[in-house]
């Protein structure tokens, strides 16, 4: 009974609350914001046409709606300079993808 | 009482999991190189820092509960403390692991109950190659 729980535990909490992180490829590294999240282009196993820089990863954890996942990781990448997302990866509870700003 | 040993043995436990270490992929990658500064290392997914490279270990990052700042800053860490001067090639693996916790509470005797049960979390192992910058 008590494994169940536990593990009826750690699935609510990661199904319960999603953690969005951003790292950058360079420390201190800092970019302007130049697009919204809904231009962030997103990636999976194509590359943008245009020549891009990695500018570091995104990644979020929880479950659930795999849409609103990626609109978290679109809104990170923003936030932090990006144009787009590339390499997305799903793990288990949540994704992570690089993000990259256009030269 | 019982909640706070109990959460303290959790965190103890997990700090305990966490390492960082480089495996050296020749034998010339394993000649003395002074460090380098963090602020000078890239960390990538992919494997194009800028400049010509030699490979000279392979770094990983073990623990629990990842965040991808966490896990870059290992990482960034280990490749300065190593002399490389990035990490290409990240890669990050996770999996649920069930692992045993102890909760320990005080009795009215002056005793205490310890108490096993277990608690699913998330692992995952963080690795990539270090390089260092070729001189020309």
């Amino acid at each position: 009974m008590k494994r169940l729980l536990s593990l009826a535990l750690a699935v609510s909490l990661l199904g319960g609350c999603t953690t969005v992180g951003f790292a950058p490829a360079k420390a201190h590294a800092k970019h302007a914001q130049r697009r919204s999240a809904a231009q962030i282009e997103v990636f999976r196993t194509q590359l943008p046409k245009q020549r891009f820089q990695e500018i570091g990863a995104v990644s979020v954890t929880g479950t659930g709606d795999p849409g609103k996942l990626v609109e978290k990781l679109r809104e990170k990448a923003a936030e932090n300079g990006g144009d787009a997302i590339i390499a997305l990866e799903t793990f288990v509870g949540g994704m992570s993808a690089t993000v990259v700003r256009f030269e | 009482m019982r909640t706070i040993f109990g959460s303290l043995l959790v965190a103890a436990t997990l700090v305990g999991c966490a390492s960082t270490h480089t495996v050296p992929l020749s034998a010339a990658a394993k000649g003395p190189r002074a460090a380098v500064s963090k602020d000078e290392v890239l960390v990538l997914r992919g494997s194009d820092p800028g400049f010509p490279y030699e490979e000279i270990g392979l770094t990983t990052k073990k623990g629990t509960n990842p965040t991808m700042p966490e896990i870059y800053e290992g990482l960034r860490s280990e490749a300065a403390k190593q002399g490389g001067h990035a990490v290409v090639n990240v890669r990050i693996k996770t999996e649920l692991v069930t692992v045993p916790i102890a909760s320990t509470s005080c009795i009215p005797n002056g005793g205490r109950s310890t108490v096993m049960h277990q608690q699913t979390t998330l692992a995952y192992v963080a690795s990539g190659t270090l390089v260092r910058r070729k001189s020309r």
